[in-house]
Formats: structure tokens, C-alpha cells, sequence
């Protein structure tokens, strides 16, 4: 189970597959005030990001080093209004 | 004139001619994107030059002919053919300026509201390129503007193309167990991303599939449009690519152009070394009839003299071809102007017409460039007038309510051929015969000689015009008779052939080079007077009694064939030339044979001849002057036009 929730925290952990989007999408359904902790993730799928990119839930955490993914979740984090996300 | 102003007006009219050149070139083929690029270039760089003169309304309107060149080449979208019209428009206004700021150092009074109109015209067409956009293939370019837009910080720091990318992946694309994002890590030398909405906005929570990709994704890479191929290859139907030019900085476009080597002399300083060289080759004239006279008293001297002669003719011939190439203008230069004269005669004439220039790229003697453009124009402004019928005629003839007039140029060897075609009415030789006989310029049984290659000649006939209603545009005061007599002076010849019905072409050939011209120098009337060779069909010296009246002239028989004699020195006003031999000079007028008695032929010369100025340009029969070797000015006849 990479997606967990503790209190108020949706907490994201290792490889986030696609099927983590359903479950991210129940969480945050569950708690729309919730945020979502990501310091753990190590590759996050697109069908995930794409339900952070449209719900914009407050994102913390230290983002995962990585080719692309660093960009990515620096960006969620500094949370742009933006429609067009850039990285 | 102020210098810079001087230099305002010579680059503003080369870069209207650039502009006019890319634009007619977009209008011909809309996916040029070269030519998008060059109008751009050229129109930005106009708009700085009018800018240093604070000649706002010129500014404003190429500003936005700038505006929509821009958003062209962003969005890489198609120009239509009202789009380019616009332009045209625009860059036809500004060419008007440009001879305005010439004329009185300012743009018109009405200026800004030729401007606004200008703009108006324009930002009609340019919104149905807009609208266009929208439909068909065009829409994915909306994409590529946006982006270029977005990511411009990393566009202008790109020293070379980059790559752009629209992946949108399948909407079941999970399902298959894809990664986008997973996709995407593999482009290389990733410059820039973005995630975005399909459907241009993020669906709610509750409209929220999480299991269908509901996202796009876009980027810049530095690498090629292949390698980012590549990286998409399981995708190839969901990704659209585009390469993307590191944005000009507009400084520098202007400066691209003066980078080549290229070293502007005013043509007057052209005109003084060709001057020179003339001279120095009429010098060279009166080392023959020396090395002769020395010859008599010493020959091994005249045969050392005669070398020296052949050294100096050699290398004075390449300095002579070498300035020669020096002299060569591309036609375009004098030729800008037309395309714009054209569409204006034809809209004061409530005719539609497409004007296409081929071959302008040729390059020819100055003299020959300058000289053509009048003869040209007159030609085409007949060809509107008199040749294209008013659309509502056009339509009923099932011919295009657009006329077609082509103006082409083509080398062929040292000498061009222009032509200058119509799709219009034609001429009807039978009228010009009728016509002819009817201003008594021919009687009925001269008219029913004629054949009708030589009845369209007619056209080329003083005071003739076949036209029933005389405009405004045409005219009568200037008629085809002049075009011919510009056309000879530039030792050229024009032909016509027409097709009533469907339409008529004027032929012109030209010699590329006017630099020198081979004279016979003659004798009348105790002056000597230089004909050019190429007016020469033969001499001859025959007795006197050979000469026949004909009715209340002279003629002779030239190998069976009788032709009429004219004494030069009567046309010259001068007494008649006397003697037991005639010597004659044979030269064609309208295609016939007539010869004319002079006093006596001499040397043959190469020889810079200068156009006729002052009270000569107004003498008939003068095509211009010459030096001679011993500083002694030789007039130079018309013989075609003495003779006519």
C-alpha cells in the first residue's frame, strides 16, 4: 500500500502505481482540507500526479531525487495557480 | 539630401523589395516558411528605420504587419491569400511613403488614417487566419504558440533549434499499462514541461476517472526532432513535434544583411570609372592608325608598337569585363515598383488582376535596369487597360474573373528576354489594319498587305492607338511608338504576338551589358557622325547612275531586290552628298531594308556610349555621343529613326 492516510496527512510511499490514483482520489474525497505528504515517493505514475495536478491539495514533503520527479513535485509544492504546470 | 536620410531611402525601398519578394513568394506557395522568416525580418527592420525618422503612422502600420507576420511564424499557421493581400497592402502604403518622405521630407497629412485604414484591412484578414486556425489541420498549431509563448525565458536562451512536443496520451492508455510520465523521462535534453488538461480545464472531483489519462503533456528538448522521435516511438499517433527557432534578437536581423560583403557606391562613381575606362579604350583606338604610320619607316618598331597595342587591349578588355560585372543591378531593384503600379491601375480601372514577376533576379547593366522600366511599365499598364477585360466580361467569357499579367525574365546568353503576357481580350489585327487606314496611315491596299505579325506591328506607330475609349491610365500623349524608341536606345528589340480572345505577348531582347558599343564612323556633309553596328545591316559603294527615281525619291537594286535610298545628309539638313560612287549604308526600318547615302564610311570603334542630355536628348534621330581618340566628340545617329 503506497498511499496512507494518518489523521489529516495523505502520505505517498515508494513506487505510487497507477492504481494509487483511485485510492489517492478516496482519500482526498474522505478529507478534502487534507494534505498530502510525499516526502516518500520514489517515482510517482501519471494517472497519480494528474489528481494532484487537479485537485492542488497542499503538498509537503522533501521531494525524491530523480530525473524528472524532482521538478515535478517542487513545483506541486510551491503550488502554482496556474492551469499550465511548468516545470 | 541628409546622409542618413539618403541611406533611409535606399534601404527602405531594398527592403520593401525584399518584403514584396517573400510575400509574393508566400502568396505562391503559403507553407514557405523562408519567406515568412524574410518578410518578417525585413518588415521589422523597416519598422526601426522609419522609427529613427519619428514617422509614427509608417511605425504603427508595420508594427502590425510586423504583429501578424509574428504570430504566423509562432503558431506555424498557415497565411491565406487575404492575409498576404493585407500585407501587401501594407508594404504598398509604406513604398507610397517612402516616396513621400523622398518628395517633402514627411509622410502625407492623411497618413494616420491611411495607416488605420491599412490596419484595418489587414486585421480583417488576419482574423480569419485566426478563425481559420481553429478548423482542420491548422488547429494543432494553437498548441506550438502557446507553448513558444510559455517557454520563451528558454527559447531565447537556445542557441540552437529545439524540439517541441504535444504528447497526448490515449485516454486508456493505464489501462495498457503505460507510464506517460514514465514516457516522457526518456526524451532527451529535456528543456522545459508541462502537464495539462485535455479538455482545457481540470475535471472536478466528482467528474474525476482516475483510471483514464485525462492529461497532456508538452516540452522542449534540445535535441532533434528525430531523437525526440525516437523517445515517442510506442506513441507514434499521440505525439505531435514541432521545431522551434531560437527567437531572433531583432537587432540582429538588420545587421545579418550587412554582414555580406557587400560595398555600396553611389553609381555615379561607377558611372566615372566606366567614363574612364571608355576613354582609355578610345585611347587605345589611336595606337592602330600610329603603329601604321610607324610602319612606313620602321617596321620591327611598328611590329613591337603592335604588341604593346595587343598587351594593352588584353588587359584593358578584363579590366572592362571585370566593370562590367561591377555595373550588374539585379532587374528587382528597378523593378519593385511594379507589382505595386500594377495593382494600383488596376484597381483605378475596376479591373481584377494577379501580377506574377519571374526571373527578377537577373542581373543586368545598370543602364539597361533603368532604361527598362519605363518601356516595361507602359506594356503593362496597356496590358490592364487594353488587354484584361473587366471581371464582368472575363466571367461571361468563362475566363478567370482575374486576369493573369506575367512579367518574366530569362538570360540567354549575353542577352535577355523579358516578356510581358495577358490572359485578356487580344488584338485583332483586322481593326488595327481598319484603324491604320482610317487615320490615313495607310491606304486600303497597303492595310490588305499587311500579314498580321506585321498589322500587330502597327501598334508600334506614332500617334497609333486602337484603344475605343481613351483612359485616363493609358492615355494618348505616350503609345507604343515610345516603347519601341526606349527599348532601341537600349540596343533592343521588341516583337508582339496576340491571339484575340486570348491574350497578347510583348517579347523583349536586351543586351545584358550597354558598356561599349562597336561604332562605324561615316562621313555627311563634312562631319563625321558614329552609327552602331548593330544598326548596320551592310555597306556598299555603288555608281551613282545605279540610283533609280521611284516616284519622287531614289531606290536601287540590292541583290534583286529593289530598296528605297535616302540621302543622310538631307535628312540631317545638310546639303545632298555628291560624287560618281554612292556609298550607302544599309539599315532596317520595320523589318525592311533602307539605305542611306553618306559621304564616305571610316573607322570602325569601341566605344562607351553616352545617353544624349541637354538639347540632344531632344534632337531626333540621336541615340547619343562619343569621345573620340583625339578628345573630339562624335554624335552618334538613329539610323531606324532617321530612315522611318
Amino acid at each position: 500500500m503506497t498511499v496512507r492516510v494518518e489523521g489529516r496527512t495523505i502520505v505517498l510511499e515508494g513506487r505510487c502505481p497507477a492504481g494509487d490514483a483511485e485510492d489517492l482520489l478516496g482519500a482526498l474525497g474522505d478529507h478534502p482540507q487534507g494534505r498530502v505528504d510525499i516526502g516518500g515517493v520514489v517515482k510517482l505514475h501519471m494517472a497519480v500526479l494528474q489528481v494532484l495536478l487537479a485537485l492542488r491539495p497542499p503538498v509537503t514533503g522533501r521531494p525524491p531525487v530523480g530525473p524528472l520527479s524532482q521538478d515535478i513535485f517542487r513545483s506541486l509544492i510551491s503550488g502554482s495557480d496556474s492551469d499550465a504546470e511548468c516545470f | 539630401m541628409d546622409e542618413l536620410l539618403e541611406q533611409f531611402l535606399i534601404e527602405g525601398r531594398e527592403l520593401v523589395a525584399e518584403a514584396s519578394k517573400d510575400l509574393s513568394a508566400l502568396a505562391r506557395d503559403p507553407q514557405a516558411a523562408e519567406a515568412l522568416d524574410g518578410a518578417f525580418r525585413a518588415i521589422h527592420t523597416l519598422k526601426g528605420s522609419f522609427a529613427v525618422f519619428a514617422l509614427a503612422p509608417a511605425e504603427k502600420l508595420l508594427h502590425a504587419a510586423e504583429d501578424v507576420l509574428d504570430r504566423a511564424r509562432r503558431q506555424a499557421s498557415l497565411l491565406d491569400a487575404a492575409a498576404v493581400a493585407g500585407l501587401v497592402a501594407c508594404l504598398d502604403q509604406t513604398d507610397r511613403w517612402i516616396d513621400d518622405v523622398e518628395r517633402s521630407g514627411a509622410l502625407p497629412t492623411a497618413a494616420e488614417e491611411m495607416a488605420d485604414r491599412a490596419i484595418a484591412l489587414l486585421a480583417a484578414s488576419a482574423h480569419a487566419v485566426a478563425a481559420g486556425m481553429m478548423t482542420g489541420t491548422a488547429a494543432h498549431t494553437d498548441w506550438l504558440a502557446a507553448l513558444t509563448a510559455r517557454e520563451t525565458g528558454a527559447i531565447a536562451q537556445a542557441a540552437a533549434p529545439l524540439t517541441a512536443f504535444r504528447y497526448t496520451p490515449d485516454a486508456d492508455c493505464f489501462f495498457r499499462g503505460e507510464d506517460p510520465l514514465g514516457v516522457v523521462e526518456r526524451v532527451p535534453a529535456l528543456i522545459a514541461l508541462a502537464v495539462l488538461p485535455t479538455g482545457g480545464a481540470w475535471p472536478a472531483i466528482a467528474d474525476m476517472e482516475p483510471f483514464a489519462c485525462f492529461s497532456i503533456i508538452e516540452g522542449l528538448s534540445g535535441a532533434s526532432e528525430a531523437e525526440v522521435r525516437a523517445a515517442f516511438r510506442l506513441q507514434p499517433s499521440q505525439i505531435t513535434l514541432a521545431t522551434v527557432e531560437p527567437r531572433p534578437v531583432p537587432q540582429d536581423s538588420g545587421e545579418a544583411v550587412r554582414d555580406k560583403a557587400i560595398l555600396r557606391v553611389d553609381a555615379a562613381r561607377i558611372d566615372a570609372l566606366a567614363d574612364g575606362l571608355g576613354d582609355l579604350i578610345v585611347a587605345i583606338n589611336g595606337l592602330a592608325p600610329l603603329a601604321d604610320e610607324v610602319g612606313s619607316v620602321n617596321r620591327a618598331l611598328a611590329a613591337r608598337l603592335r604588341a604593346a597595342q595587343a598587351d594593352i587591349e588584353r588587359a584593358t578588355g578584363t579590366l572592362s569585363r571585370n566593370l562590367t560585372r561591377v555595373r550588374l543591378v539585379p532587374l528587382e531593384t528597378t523593378l519593385r515598383r511594379l507589382p505595386r503600379v500594377a495593382r494600383q491601375i488596376a484597381q483605378g480601372l475596376g479591373k481584377e488582376i494577379a501580377f506574377t514577376l519571374v526571373g527578377e533576379t537577373i542581373e543586368v547593366d545598370k543602364q539597361v535596369a533603368d532604361g527598362l522600366f519605363e518601356p516595361l511599365l507602359h506594356i503593362v499598364r496597356n496590358a490592364i487597360d487594353h488587354g484584361v477585360e473587366p471581371p464582368e466580361v472575363r466571367r461571361q467569357k468563362g475566363k478567370d474573373a482575374k486576369g493573369q499579367v506575367t512579367l518574366t525574365f530569362q538570360r540567354q546568353g549575353d542577352a535577355i528576354t523579358s516578356t510581358v503576357s495577358d490572359d485578356g481580350a487580344g488584338i485583332d489585327p483586322a481593326r488595327l489594319r481598319a484603324s491604320a487606314v482610317e487615320r490615313g496611315l495607310l491606304s486600303q491596299e497597303g492595310a490588305d498587305a499587311l500579314d498580321d505579325a506585321a498589322a500587330l506591328r502597327l501598334i508600334f506607330r506614332a500617334g497609333f492607338s486602337t484603344a475605343s475609349s481613351v483612359t485616363e491610365i493609358s492615355g494618348r500623349g505616350v503609345g507604343m511608338d515610345a516603347v519601341q524608341a526606349a527599348i532601341a536606345r537600349l540596343r533592343g528589340s521588341v516583337e508582339i504576338e496576340s491571339r484575340p480572345g486570348a491574350g497578347t505577348r510583348f517579347r523583349i531582347r536586351l543586351p545584358v551589358t550597354a558598356l561599349t558599343t562597336r561604332l562605324l564612323v561615316i562621313e555627311v556633309a563634312g562631319e563625321r557622325y558614329g552609327v552602331s553596328l548593330e544598326q548596320v545591316a551592310e555597306t556598299v559603294r555603288i555608281d551613282e547612275a545605279a540610283l533609280m527615281p521611284v516616284g519622287r525619291g531614289l531606290a536601287c537594286v540590292l541583290r534583286d531586290r529593289t530598296i528605297p535610298v535616302l540621302d543622310l545628309a538631307v535628312l540631317l539638313n545638310a546639303p545632298p552628298a555628291r560624287g560618281r560612287h554612292a556609298k550607302l549604308v544599309v539599315t532596317y526600318v520595320d523589318g525592311n531594308p533602307v539605305a542611306l547615302r553618306v559621304d564616305g564610311f571610316g573607322e570602325r570603334i569601341d566605344t562607351v556610349l553616352r545617353p544624349p542630355r541637354g538639347i540632344l536628348a531632344a534632337a531626333p534621330g540621336v541615340i547619343g555621343s562619343a569621345v573620340l581618340g583625339d578628345g573630339g566628340v562624335l554624335l552618334v545617329l538613329d539610323l531606324p529613326e532617321l530612315a522611318a
